[in-house]
């Protein structure tokens, strides 16, 4: 499927509190909105706790102002967490790209949608923090997919994360990303 | 956090209402953070100090109120931001406000209630608080976003109703709409009108506190200036002291509703999409607004005429605006995270129509094929 020509591109990020799934929805956000022209809408739930419940955050990506704000159809499913895939399941459809952390997700069905399983965790503690694991992600995501440009990606996490520490690790998630297919 | 830069941005509803409240001249925040509002706590603690005002952190939302209405009358514009539980605390400084003619912005996002409720849910069951949860006869003005856009737009309009018209002004914001992102352009500080109370000379040797002008208005005078000035919650006269009089109060108690109520059509702001030739027509505010948007929209594509009336002002109730949109359609569906609020305020305008409510409880959000469910059975009937 050609994504950049799609009308409207839509992701759910499903984890838990704690695993940058808005940081990673933010990223997308900033990416089309600043760096492409096109029109974002977020929208996250948590629960009451801080962190380790479970977390969905559902980005819509159009060239035009977005009615409805929760995805109805996604074009990618993205899941970080055992706990948010039985929650999320239902709403993959044949042509969903699923993309799974395989060291944090166990209990998968392979049979649903287009199903890529990456050892995200074990990449994050590679380069060295698993709090880039959201990034690696979503730099898997832009290239498969290409519904926005890798380099509007690239400038959102520089704009995001501008210098130190977390934003070389944000960096090396970005390449780390753009590799795996 | 960002502060007062020119552009498109991708911000949350909160921090959008935080980045207006600085460029609408406001420099004063007390508040007690509470989820879903606490963004806009945050943003005004990081960013008012760099701007050259003060956030204090009160002891609760009695006196955090009581702090905005006590900065407001020394002449800076004043915001707090809460929620539902936090609103029901701040009513009876709503009231002092409205009486001592205090200009403020109190943003409150609803959550599912009564009560705590849940916290992180989003609810529309405050409709009536706004509008009532201060005792005695009064006036409100209450405005709600239904886009972070209008997060950033209507909260300058906020600060300019309040300014203009000395009173407080709710933004009625929601959980969905206050936590979501979205593409915003916040426009140059040139392109946006700012509006600001009135003062009186200080060479004006007799002024008096409460004289109103043409629009009903007192000229203000800060604490602290070389004139007096005096604030009562008592029932006053327009030097300021207490004054128990029953004319004198049915004076005061009408001008303060008259000043608002004879301009509330040009405060009755509203959005209307498809409604010239409409026959279903969906009636919403906030967040409800987007799924009506979307139901309506897959209803055209089936040839089934449908309109959205989108209400930003939700106090003085725009009646005028919402008889004019009913009158030609068949069929009204109010959805709304509540048992009815706001289709029992429409349906006080339109008693002869059939008006449907779409309620949904429980903080989940109104989906597009609720709407379009209610719709379909109704056309084939």
């Amino acid at each position: 499927m050609i994504y950049q020509e799609k009308d409207r591109f839509e992701i759910i990020i499903g984890g838990v509190g704690g695993q940058g799934n808005v940081s990673c929805g933010i990223l997308i956000g900033e990416a089309a909105s600043c760096y492409e022209d096109k029109f974002v809408t977020m929208t996250y739930s948590y629960g009451t706790e801080a962190r380790g419940t479970f977390a969905r955050t559902d980005v819509l990506v159009g060239n035009q102002f977005i009615d409805f704000y929760e995805c109805q159809r996604p074009d990618v499913i993205l899941i970080l967490h055992d706990k948010a895939y039985p929650k999320i399941k239902g709403k993959i459809f044949k042509d969903t790209i699923v993309v799974i952390n395989q060291n944090e997700v166990k209990d998968v069905d392979m049979d649903l949608g287009k199903h890529f399983s990456l050892p995200l965790s074990d990449i994050a503690m590679k380069i060295g923090s698993l709090q880039v694991t959201n990034t690696i992600a979503l730099a898997f995501i832009v290239n498969v997919t290409k519904f926005i440009d890798k380099t509007s990606l690239v400038k959102a996490v520089q704009s995001e994360y501008a210098n130190g520490k977390i934003a070389r690790l944000n960096e090396k998630a970005l390449e780390y990303g753009f590799n795996l297919h | 956090m960002i502060c007062n830069k020119k552009g498109r941005h991708f911000m949350q509803g909160n921090i959008a209402v935080g980045e207006a409240a600085i460029i609408s001249g406001a420099r004063f925040f007390a508040g007690y953070p509470i989820t879903p509002s606490s963004e806009i706590a945050e943003h005004a603690s990081l960013n008012l100090p760099i701007a050259g005002g003060t956030f204090i952190q009160m002891e609760d939302e009695i006196g955090s109120l009581a702090a905005v209405i006590g900065a407001s009358m020394a002449g800076v514009k004043a915001y707090t931001a809460t929620s539902g539980p936090g609103l029901s605390l701040m009513n009876e400084n709503i009231g002092l406000a409205c009486m001592v003619e205090a200009p403020c912005v109190i943003v409150s996002v609803q959550r599912a209630g009564p009560s705590t409720g849940l916290a992180t849910k989003p609810a529309q069951g405050d409709f009536y608080q706004f509008r009532y949860g201060t005792h005695g006869d009064h006036m409100i003005i209450a405005l709600s976003p239904a886009s972070v856009q209008e997060c950033f737009d209507l909260t300058i309009k906020a600060f300019n109703f309040s300014e203009r018209f000395r009173c407080p002004v709710f933004l009625a914001l929601d959980a969905i709409i206050a936590k979501m992102y979205e593409t915003v352009d916040i426009p140059g500080s040139d392109e946006i009108e700012i509006l600001n109370r009135k003062i009186a000379s200080t060479s004006d040797k007799d002024y008096l506190p409460y004289k109103p002008d043409e629009n009903g208005v007192p000229l203000f005078v800060p604490f602290g200036s070389s004139l007096i000035t005096r604030a009562n919650s008592s029932g006053h006269g327009i030097d300021g002291y207490p004054c128990a009089d029953d004319k004198n109060h049915d004076r005061l108690v009408r001008r303060l509703i008259d000043k608002i109520d004879r301009y509330k059509e040009e405060i009755a702001l509203f959005k209307e999409f498809n409604i010239s030739d409409v026959e279903i027509l969906i009636i919403s505010y906030g967040c409800s607004t987007r799924p009506a948007l979307a139901a309506m929209k897959k209803a055209r594509k089936k040839g089934i005429k449908a309109g959205v009336l989108q209400l930003q002002t939700l106090w003085p109730f725009p009646e005028a605006i919402v008889k004019s949109a009913v009158s030609q359609a068949k069929l009204i569906l109010v959805p709304e995270l509540s048992l009815g609020q706001l289709k029992s305020e429409i349906t006080k305008y339109c008693p002869k129509k059939t008006v449907i409510g779409i309620n949904k409880l429980g903080g989940t959000t109104i989906q597009p094929d609720d709407i379009l469910a209610f719709l379909s059975k109704e056309i084939e009937l």
